[in-house]
């Protein structure tokens, strides 16, 4: 029977965690005593990776071995620096990535082999609504933004969940309506979300949610007069919410020019520059670096340490594997079977994308700084999590598309074994 | 404070990490195109873009004999050809047939018939599903999933 022939990459995947286990080792010797513990917790960290490409290819051998293995470097990354940075902070970030990985695993099986997400984007549409409007009333105020929850001890942001639920809305509504009238709830949704979000001082995830609405809307309907007109009204909110909200205003003032409040507001930005700088090329070293001169060291600027400690060069090497994902989901979506399917796994490589680049574009200054993390690499539970779904999402395209496509090359050996015979 | 060990030990090795990047970098770009390659070819087979083949019906030790066709094969009795057929009284590259994304083309390189129809060296021309297809005492027919109009041609 004629099958895909897809490239082995597990001597690729062997590189990844050998690299990674390097670091640890590195890094065992750089306290006062040696670290045992940094080890152990490596080989956890490389045997989890191992076992869950394994069981990945298991499940369905036509599953993106790209995705996930460039998923495992930056996890690997992230783990890295943060055991460099809080052991413990580590080992609960490691906690959080099993979680995601069975999480990763369900909503794989779920896209693979049902339509199950094609029939909750209503129930998904008010859950999330419901979710960040409590936030106004129960939630937890962190870096100025209201988007904590407290659950039994513990605390985790329901707005990385409302990420990939905003995105299976969308897919849903976006996959057969094309006309303005059928497309004024998503519409609304939209707006109802980024203003919800704005209202809570989470503009990383407004400006994020935004954004993947205007590109899912152009993939769709390919109506660029729509998409804008959306650019247009987002422009006019932006303005509008910096004349309006003071936090706006001072996040600009200190984008502009963040020396002249170096000792206060622009201290953040100030000392992430500083340290990438400092960092050079190729790196302080790892370990040797100054990571907690900067706030937030540990998730919205962990892209600073990174190149404090392992050089610019490594830096635009991380943004260089983002790309890869990029790339390799947009290829996912764009071998989709069904269009509902494309919608979701583009949307999702959406997310990613614009996620990178508004975090990284933050840090280096190129753009006003959010406090949103760094996929994969950030610590943070619900980031962690919610980034594994998207993964499983993808993954489950990969497979559900290679799985019908070898079903439909069976089906046409069979009709020409037929027709031969019949001849 | 990192000893002074431990400092020049990792000032070492970040050239390793960086470098070691870089060639996973290198290594899943390369192994990404061909992963890319090999669906895209799953994918023009089951659209029937370069998955033409050809069904010998001469001479006889050939006849129900069936071939795969590459994106270019020469026919005739030189071994560096695709099919090399010996014995049958054809010249080293009696004729290339070239599979493009929406058909396929025979270069005469000695005189062929096609359909019973006889054609020169030098002439370049459109093959449809089932056409018929004689190089002296051989013959085949070919076959494709493409679908063409045989009037556009004319």
């Amino acid at each position: 029977m004629r099958k895909i022939k897809h490239v082995n990459s597990a001597g690729l995947l062997f590189l990844v965690v050998a690299f990674i286990m390097t670091g640890f080792f590195l890094l065992s010797f750089a306290g006062e005593k040696y670290d045992f513990l940094a080890l152990l917790f490596a080989v956890t960290a490389g045997v989890l990776m191992l076992a869950v490409y394994v069981i990945l290819i298991k499940i369905s051998r036509h599953a993106d071995r790209f995705v996930i293995i460039v998923a495992d470097l930056l996890i690997g990354i992230g783990l890295l620096i943060q055991y460099r940075l809080n052991t413990d902070n580590a080992f609960r970030q490691l906690l959080f990535l099993v979680v995601g990985i069975i999480l990763m695993f369900i909503i794989m099986a779920l896209i693979k082999n049902t339509k199950f997400f094609e029939y909750i984007s209503w129930p998904l549409m008010i859950v999330s609504i419901a979710v960040l409007s409590v936030l106004f009333f129960v939630g937890k105020e962190v870096g100025g933004a209201r988007n904590w929850i407290i659950i039994a001890g513990i605390q985790f942001q329901p707005s990385e969940f409302v990420k990939l639920a905003f995105v299976v809305v969308l897919a849903d509504w976006l996959t057969d309506r094309y006309r303005f009238f059928d497309l004024i709830i998503p519409m609304i949704f939209v707006f109802m979300i980024v203003g919800i979000l704005m209202l809570e001082r989470d503009l990383g995830a407004a400006v994020l949610l935004f954004g993947t609405s205007l590109i899912m809307f152009y993939v769709a309907t390919g109506r660029k007069g729509a998409v804008l007109t959306g650019v247009g009204i987002g422009a006019i909110g932006a303005v509008g919410s910096y004349y309006l909200f003071d936090h706006v205003k001072a996040r600009v003032a200190i984008w502009l020019n963040p020396w002249a409040t170096y000792t206060t507001n622009g201290y953040q930005i100030a000392q992430g520059l500083m340290a990438i700088a400092t960092g050079g090329m190729w790196g302080v070293g790892l370990g040797v670096g100054s990571p907690k001169l900067i706030p937030m060291y540990n998730n919205d600027y962990i892209f600073a340490v990174i190149c404090e400690e392992f050089g610019v060069i490594f830096g635009i090497l991380l943004i260089a594997f983002y790309l890869v994902l990029v790339i390799r989901g947009a290829i996912i979506a764009l071998n989709a079977t069904e269009k509902f399917y494309m919608l979701l796994s583009f949307g999702c490589t959406t997310i990613i994308a614009l996620q990178s680049i508004i975090i990284i574009g933050g840090v280096i200054k190129m753009i006003p700084l959010t406090g949103i993390t760094l996929p994969f690499v950030s610590q943070g539970g619900s980031s962690m999590i919610a980034c594994l779904m998207m993964l499983g999402v993808l993954e489950g395209v990969s497979a559900r598309s290679g799985m019908m496509l070898e079903n439909r090359m069976a089906e046409i050996e069979e009709e020409m074994r037929t027709n031969e015979n019949e001849a | 404070m990192p000893s002074t060990a431990y400092i020049t030990f990792a000032s070492i090795m970040r050239y390793f990490f960086v470098l070691a990047m870089l060639y996973i970098l290198v290594r899943i770009t390369v192994q990404s195109v061909r992963e890319y390659l090999s669906i895209r070819r799953a994918k023009y087979w089951v659209d029937g873009v370069f998955a033409a083949t050809v069904k010998f019906i001469a001479p006889e030790e050939f006849e129900n004999a069936s071939f795969e066709l590459a994106k270019k094969n020469a026919i005739g009795s030189s071994k560096r050809c695709e099919l090399y057929i010996d014995g049958c009284n054809l010249e080293k590259k009696h004729v290339v047939l070239i599979q493009k994304k929406h058909g396929a083309y025979l270069e005469v390189r000695a005189s062929v018939k096609i359909n019973g129809k006889k054609h020169g060296k030098g002439e370049v021309l459109p093959l449809y599903d089932g056409d018929k297809i004689e190089l002296n005492s051989v013959a085949f027919i070919f076959n494709t999933r493409l679908k063409e109009e045989k009037n556009a041609q004319n």
